[in-house]
């Protein structure tokens, strides 16, 4: 989220999240978050674990899934290239 | 909630008070651009629910407008306010809900809830959205807003998620291409009769099979449009004169000597251009919510739609009804899969069963199993905040044998209409009854 910090002192005309938008579509490994009180892992960041309330979470690398399903999404949001390749790994 | 079983509705009837009842149902067309402002569309559709009902806005004691994002299409804030003061209805309270695709029927529960509860007896629940004044490049953009924020990071938008479900149930089940075409061609040739539907025009398998890829294997007629509208109906509690007769008819009693229903100081004679109620009140039987992840990698599959299961699970256990009891459902097929989804989490179909179904003609309007006979949110329209609602009101028309012939179910009795956020991240699920 990086590029949150280019438009700071520009006035916010609108209070939906416009930098988070803008942020580069990610091309690296995707991150999962561990829980560090259970090691539960999760796809994405969270504030609470699910699994035994716990608050503190660690970035953890992706590891090496099966693709269960893809897709190629043919009309994306500006900034997002297009066509983009989706894969859902479990 | 309340275990049903038959006996349930005489051991609650000193709750019958607080019953919720739909007295009047109304919408605005659903089109691709309308010319009034959003604040307009709510206020149409809003006077056509309560001339339905034969109530005055000085009646209402809660209004409720559901919509997502007004401030990003509109920039407008403030609807129920404003809505309110142009009514007249001073005697409500006034608030909106937002739930994204499911703030319409999230708004719904609301009033409903403030009925059982006692807070309210005459309430105005109405959603809409107008989506015409932001370009498609926007449009995208401020829906793609609603997924997780890694999500949005790595790309993924709504479409995106339904081309990976789409994918994954037709490898699974291995149902084919043009079967799940057959989802869209059923809502456009249902929505042909339907005068306030955004597309009234029949398509066929190969329009489908031809129109431009948006997330492999889903193409542009399986996801439905952004429209302009607004849909509203009125609740009354059981309190305000409803009776609901043994013979399934029922009435609404006039409310010239119903004492909750007219203001003390009442000095004006009410407007004769309130017409009296036109038709039958409609039962909400059930109406309860549930969430699952945002993330749709957090699921166990990404074919579950654990808050439809939920919310679905929930509505039939606080009645005494049961999914064999549906005549006609209203389901949330923003895109075609959604539709097979939604028919397997809310238990009408084994998972995986749900295509040979449709393919079989089940969901056709003459079907076993009659699923959106007025389009859908592909054919319909999908005003967002509005979506719930209209399905609502879709599902009154048809209990009250109000619709055209060419898309009427055969006398229904009960109704489920499914409303969803996101990507089933929230999920409404509502059960109407004639009686
Ligand atoms: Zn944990």
């Amino acid at each position: 989220m990086n590029s949150k910090q280019a438009d700071e002192n520009s006035p916010r005309t609108d209070h939906l999240d416009e930098a988070a938008l803008d942020a580069p579509v990610s091309t690296e490994t995707a991150d999962f978050v561990t829980c560090e009180n259970c090691k539960r892992v999760w796809y994405y960041d969270r504030a609470v674990c699910p699994n035994c309330r716990g608050r503190s979470f660690e970035r953890t690398p992706s590891e090496q899934g099966t693709v269960v399903a893809r897709t190629t999404v043919h009309v994306t949001p500006d900034g997002v290239p297009q066509p983009l390749d989706l894969g859902l790994v479990s | 909630m309340t275990t049903g079983d038959a006996m349930a509705v005489d051991e609650r009837s000193p709750d019958r008070d607080r019953e919720p009842w739909i007295t009047g149902a109304g919408m605005t067309p659903f089109s691709g651009e309308h010319d009034e402002p959003l604040d307009k569309l709510l206020e149409n559709a809003s006077l056509a629910a309560l001339d339905d009902a034969g109530v005055g806005p000085e009646q209402l004691d809660l209004v409720v407008v559901g919509n997502m994002a007004a401030e990003a299409f509109s920039r407008q804030s403030g609807l129920a306010n404003i809505l309110v003061g142009s009514l007249g209805a001073y005697g409500a309270s006034a608030r909106r809900v937002e739930s994204t695709s499911a703030s319409g029927a999230s708004a719904f529960e609301s009033g409903v809830r403030a009925l059982r509860s006692g807070a309210a007896d005459y309430a105005l629940v109405v959603g809409g959205e107008k989506m015409s004044t932001a370009s498609t490049a926007r449009s995208t953009e401020i829906v793609s807003r609603i997924t997780h924020r890694r999500e949005r990071e790595q790309g993924v938008t709504l479409p995106g998620l339904a081309g990976l479900a789409a994918d994954a149930y037709l490898d699974r089940y291995g149902a084919g291409r043009e079967e799940l075409a057959r989802v869209p061609v059923k809502n456009h040739r249902n929505a042909v009769e339907n005068e306030v539907a955004h597309f009234r025009k029949r398509i066929d398998v190969d329009d489908v099979i031809a129109s431009p890829l948006i997330a492999e294997p889903l193409r542009l007629y399986d996801c439905c449009p952004t429209t302009d509208g607004a849909a509203a109906v009125v609740l009354q509690s059981g309190a305000t004169g409803i009776d609901n007769r043994a013979d399934g008819a029922n009435d609404l009693t006039t409310t010239s000597d119903d004492a909750t229903a007219t203001p003390d100081d009442a000095t004006a004679t009410p407007d004769d251009s309130i017409p009296t109620p036109r038709s039958a009140a409609v039962r909400v039987a059930g109406v309860e919510s549930a969430v699952d992840t945002h993330a749709v990698g957090d699921r166990p599959d990404v074919l579950s739609l654990g808050s439809v299961e939920r919310a679905g699970m929930l509505a039939f256990e606080s009645t005494d009804l049961t999914p064999g009891d549906v005549d006609l459902l209203c389901l949330h097929d923003a895109f075609s899969i959604l539709e097979w989804l939604e028919l397997e989490a809310l238990g009408f179909h084994d998972h995986g069963s749900a295509w040979e179904a449709t393919v079989e003609g089940v969901h056709d309007v003459d079907g076993a199993l009659p699923v959106n006979p007025g389009g859908g949110l592909k054919a319909r329209g999908h005003p967002i905040g509005a979506t719930g609602l209209s399905q609502i009101v879709e599902a009154v028309w048809q209990l009250r044998g109000e619709v055209p012939a060419e898309r009427a179910v055969a006398n229904p009795s009960v109704a489920l209409a499914l409303n969803l956020a996101g990507f089933g991240n929230n999920a409404v699920c509502t059960l109407l009854s004639r009686s």
